[in-house]
This record gives C-alpha cells, structure tokens and sequence, in this order.
C-alpha cells in the first residue's frame, strides 16, 4: 500500500499536468481544411429502434453532405440511455460547450428541456425539434408528426378496412402524454365521419408503455368487449411482442401507428391491416438538412412545423418497406 | 476525583480511542486513493481535451464551463443523496427509495409553487421552495426508518416497497405529467433568480448545495456524537445495544436523514429545471448506491464518509463526462460505471485482507 506521502506527492504531480494542460493550443481544421460543422443529435433513448433509425438517417445526411459540399459535417450523438428529460437537458449544455453549431432534439418532456433549448439559442445555436415538440421553446423548426392527423388517418384507414361500419376501441397508451391526448382526439374526430361505427364503451383503453403491459391491455379489453370489431392503435406498443394478437387473423381489425420490423410479420400475417410508418430515418435526415440550411445559409423552413405525411404500409409493400429497416439499423 | 495519569496512560491511547484513530486513518488513506484516481482521469481528460481544443477555443474539459456546468452542477443531485445513503450504509441498511422520495419532494415543490404569482417576492417563495421538498423529504425517510424499526423488516425489503409507493404517489397525486400546468411558471425567485442565478455566466448554486451538504454530513459523522452512534451500530449492532445506545432511534434518525437529502436533490431539480415530473429522479437510486460504494461505503456496515460520498459521485460524474469528452458511444457509460463499482470494491477487500494479514503477521 502506499504511504500518504507517496500518495501526496503523486496527487501534486498530477495536479501539476492539469495545470500544465489547462493552456489551449491549435486545433486542425476538417479534412482538407473544410470547414468543421458540428451537429449535435439528440433522440429521447438508446432502446428504441425508431432513434436508432433516426441517428443512422443523421450520421447518412451528413456523410452524403459533406462528400457534396465544402463542409465537413460531424454529428456528435447524445442520445440518453434511458428516457430522461433532465440528461437531455444536460446533454444540450454539453454540446453548447462542445462548440455544437446546430442541435436537434425529440424531447421527453418539453418543460424540463426549455430553458436549455433557450439557453442554446441565446449562446448563437440554431435548435430544432424532431418527433416530439417544445413549442413554448426558442427552437427554429420542427420535423414530425402532426398527432390530430395521426389519429385522424389511423381511424380512417381502420374503417376502410371495416368498410365503414362496427363497433371498434382504441388504444391510447399513456394517458398523461399530451402528444398521446392528442391523437386520441383524433381519433375520436374522424369517427365523427361514420355514421355506421361506434367506440365500444368505454372505448380508449390506457396502459403503461410498455410492449408487455399493452399486449395485456389489448387481451384483456378483448376479453371483457367481445363486440369490439376493430382496433385503433395510437401507438404499436402491443405489435412490439410476439403473439399480442389472440384472434385468428382478420377476424377483427386492426390499424396501427408505427412499422418497427416487430410490427411487420403481423402484416404479413394478416393480424393487421395497415401500419402507418412515421419517418424515423428522416428524422434524421430532414433534420440534419434543415439544420445545415440555418447553420451555412441562415434559412429557415417556410413552416416552422414540417409535418411528417406518414407512410402507409400494407401486405403488398411490407417487404420492400421492411428492406429499409436493414440499412436504417445498421450499427 | 480523578487519579492522575501514568506515563502509560499518556504515551497510549485507549484501546477505543486507538481503533477510531485506525478507523480515522485508513477512511483517509482511502479518500487520498479516490482522490488519486479523480486527478488521474482528470489528468488523461485534460490531455485529451488540449488535444481537441478547436483553435482559439479553450481546452475541452479543463474549462469552468465544464468543471461546473458540465460535471459539479449534473453531480450535485447525485453527490447530495449520496451523504445521506452513506449515513444509511454506516448503520449497515440500504435506501433503494431516494430516487422516487426525489420525484416526490420536486413534484410537491412543483405543486405548491405554480400557485404563487411568477413575480412573487423571494421572502414569500424562498422559505416555500425550500420548506416543503425537506419536509416531504424528511416524512419519507420517518417513513422508511419508522417502517425499518418498528415492524423490525430487512431495509431492502422496506425502501423496495417504498420506492414503489412513493413513486406511485408521485403519478396519481398530481393531475399533470409534469408540473408546472400548462400556462403556469414556477416564480423566478426561485428559478432563475435562485438556482438558476448566473455567476460570470455560471450557475454555482447546486455546487454550493451540493457542499454545504458534505461539511454538514461531515461534521455530523465526525464531530457529532450522534454520528460516531452510526458507526457503532453499523460496526456490531448488538455490541451497540448492550452498551446502551438506543439502536432503534439512531436508525429512525439515520433514514430521516436520507430522505432529507433526497428531499434536498429534489429542491436542486425543480430549481435549476423549473418543472418536476413523474419521471423525476427514475433509477438515480442505483448511481447513488454506486457513488457510495465506490466513495468507500462498506455494505456491511461500519464505514463510509461525506467526503468519500463525494469523491465516489465524482468519479462516476468524471466518468460520465470523460465519455463526452472523449467521443465514446453512451452505450458504454453503464458498463463502465459498472467496472468501476466492481473493481472500487475489488481494491477496498484487497486492502482489508493485506491489512488482516500483516495484523496477524504482528501476533
């Protein structure tokens, strides 16, 4: 064991090597001397395919940019681990000081990340939203899903499937999530349109978001409403487990938000009618390249909200969509 | 009256008073190592980051943007419930609750203040902000320990229950997800004016927390007699009891001071972010544990220090960053925060068993 002098005298030569490191140097420019354009990309966890979709599409756009441009654009990822408002917010500040030109951000929650995104903003950064929006805060642009239509188009395409009439029930996932609220809102909306289909009472079922917990939910509102004809998925959570579907295929019908390469086999297995894909490997895409029109050129979209049309994915295209899934998961 | 000393009695020290200066001398022995270690990645991180210094731009982690923005201020929360779970540890218990006793305090803080005008004055919001997440966190830790002594349960089996129920409270007690409500504001006073306040374009106060926590869980275990108390009963709990310390209220007070602090890193959260949520704090219990441990907490009771609380949560902070810094993907930063714990303990065993063997080399 060392003694407390050896210990002291290490602990004051290390202390001297920070000092002496303290001092700044010149750094070298990008390759070729480029200029050096840094994008930070943050997703709301690591465990969900749809962000790694997201970060393949961020990590794609900026390779195919720079090889184009006169810029060499970095992508540095700061994705939390888990979903955690408050590292995303500390995430931000670490990529201000990084020297981040532009962020984009899918934020858990848009209270706890605002003063960061604004802080962002006031140092010079140009941040934007993907997937989930911080209206209330000073980001620049955002790319994603318009949740009323989501819930609108989910419930229409259910009753194509059910040529207009039946009882059907929706799943709603967490019922406190405003961006869930509004989707369910949706919903409701486009069942307006139908005269001959109705929610069967109580109609939007709630659950944990977990995979596990919405397949239960699903089984047992099924069990508990026999009548219930159709299934509107805000969300694909029950489709993320294998076997979540307990009836035989197209005996009820189901449409489903999300295409995650779990969802597909149920297509194909004809358990599900339709899947409505949001554009996660745009999100990275499309938010690389709005950033760097901002960053390089000041421009700004003409709408602040670039709205995600979703793609409709069914038996036919299943397995050309389902190609996708390989590059956008590539490590 | 008292007879005087002999020679014998001055030269040597009581045999009590001999093993608490042992006890003393090895907690600071440890403490130089973990400081050792702290200004070794320091060192490697300096280095680093003068290496990817952008020109005209200062090195990457050796700047005060980073010491304090980037790893004190994130820290403090951590390093803050870390003093009170180590007092926990010392008695030989465990809180796995402080995560959702955190969650609590900041949504209540949250709750109560978005009923106060944005411009409240600080006399009226100050003693609010800080009142109400120590006394929600104080009943949960009356909670925790009147649970642990009274019903005589493992603290395991008690916290793991707890932390469940506190949680759920914290998600069917307020309307929201997230509080502040939609349209309302915590008052500046607190926020910005408070925890938020900019010193030379940093924000110090959850640092200043985050020490004044340690001196205070400092001096209570080395000057106070109810913190030497700990370290009794955590070193032979039924030794303890029989020389008439009053075990049961000294592990009631124990966990009360765990759930303080939580109670604390809840008021740092709502301060600094302006909102809680029922997330808050969601599996910081498990850094908290590594950060004691790693600081020299043993599990077994009888050990620990503040200052070890803090050096622990440092390396880890020092590890979170240093993955920053250094460009690695996050996917490593569990397994190598796990390493840590593994290989801090490692090192801790390695050092009882050389010293249980020179001791016996002596006889």
């Amino acid at each position: 064991m060392m003694n407390t002098k050896s210990l002291l005298a290490c602990a004051i030569v290390a202390a001297g090597c920070l000092t002496f490191t303290g001092c700044t140097k010149k750094a070298a420019t990008g390759e070729g001397g480029k200029r050096k354009v840094l994008i930070g990309f943050i997703g709301k966890s690591l465990t969900n395919d749809v962000f790694q979709a997201a970060q393949t599409g961020a990590k794609d756009a900026a390779r195919e940019y720079s090889a184009s441009h006169d810029v060499e654009v970095e992508i540095e990822i700061r994705t939390p681990n888990d979903e955690d408002a408050t590292k995303q917010a500390e995430a931000i500040e670490a990529l201000v000081r990084q020297g981040a030109q532009g962020i984009a951000i899918s934020c858990s929650e848009a209270n706890t990340v605002q003063p960061a995104i604004d802080k962002a903003v006031a140092k010079g950064v140009a941040v934007m939203c993907f997937d989930s929006d911080a209206p209330g805060s000073k980001r620049f642009a955002y790319y994603g899903t318009d949740d009323k239509s989501c819930g609108e188009r989910t419930v229409d395409e259910l009753a194509k499937a059910m040529g207009n009439k039946g009882s059907i029930a929706i799943l709603g996932g967490n019922q406190s999530a405003p961006n869930l609220q509004n989707r369910v809102a949706g919903a409701k909306a486009a069942l307006a349109k139908y005269p001959e289909m109705k929610l069967n009472e109580p109609g939007v079922f709630y659950h944990v978001e977990t995979p596990e917990k919405a397949a239960e939910a699903v089984q047992s509102a099924q069990n508990a409403n026999p009548g219930i004809q159709g299934w509107a998925f805000i969300g694909g959570w029950p489709l993320f487990t294998a076997d979540a579907l307990k009836w035989p295929a197209g005996s009820i019908k189901v449409a489903s938000v999300d295409a995650l390469p779990a969802q597909l086999g149920y297509l194909k297995s004809g358990h599900v009618e339709v899947l409505l894909a949001q554009d996660c490997y745009g999100w990275g895409t499309k938010s690389v390249g709005i950033l760097l029109d901002k960053v390089l050129d000041n421009k700004s979209p003409a709408d602040a909200r670039v709205v995600d049309p979703l793609t409709k994915v069914t038996k036919e295209n299943v397995d050309g969509f389902g190609k996708n899934w390989e590059k956008w998961l590539a490590k | 009256m008292n007879p005087m000393p002999t020679v014998a009695t001055i030269e040597k020290p009581s045999p009590a008073r001999a093993g608490m200066l042992t006890s003393i001398r090895r907690s600071l022995g440890q403490e130089l190592g973990l400081l050792l270690v702290v200004l070794l990645i320091g060192t490697v991180l300096g280095i680093h980051g003068w290496n990817e210094a952008a020109p005209g731009r200062p090195n990457t982690f050796l700047n005060a943007d980073n010491l304090i923005d980037g790893i004190a201020t994130p820290m403090s929360y951590y390093a803050i419930m870390a003093v009170g779970l180590t007092l926990v540890i010392i008695t030989g218990g465990i809180d796995i609750s402080v995560g959702s006793v955190m969650a609590l305090s900041a949504l209540g803080t949250a709750a109560v203040l978005q009923r106060l005008p944005a411009d409240a004055p600080a006399i009226q919001v100050l003693p609010l902000a800080v009142c109400v997440p120590l006394g929600i966190g104080l009943l949960c830790g009356l909670i925790n320990g009147g649970l642990i002594v009274g019903l005589s349960l493992h603290p395991f089996i008690v916290t793991l229950g707890t932390m469940s129920i506190f949680r759920g409270l914290a998600n069917v007690l307020p309307a929201e997800k997230t509080l502040p409500a939609a349209g309302k504001r915590l008052p500046q006073a607190f926020t910005t004016d408070f925890m938020r306040i900019e010193v030379g374009g940093l924000q110090p106060m959850p640092l200043v927390i985050m020490l004044v926590c340690i001196v205070a869980g400092a001096f209570y275990l080395r000057m106070l007699v109810a913190g030497r108390e700990t370290y009794a009963i955590g070193g032979n709990e039924e030794a303890a009891r029989f020389s008439g310390l009053r075990v049961g209220w000294i592990k009631l007070r124990t966990y009360a001071l765990a759930g303080l602090c939580a109670g604390i890193a809840g008021m740092v959260s709502v301060g600094r972010f302006g909102t809680a949520s029922t997330s808050t704090g969601t599996g910081y219990e498990l850094t908290v544990i590594a950060a004691a441990v790693v600081g020299g907490a043993s599990l077994l009771g009888g050990r620990g220090t503040a200052l070890g609380a803090l050096l622990g949560t440092l390396v880890i902070a020092l590890i979170e960053n240093g993955i920053i810094i250094l460009r690695l993907a996050q996917e490593y930063r569990l397994v190598i925060i796990g390493l840590a714990i593994i290989v801090a303990v490692s090192l801790d065993r390695l050092g009882s068993h050389l010293r249980a063997r020179r001791a016996s080399a002596k006889h």
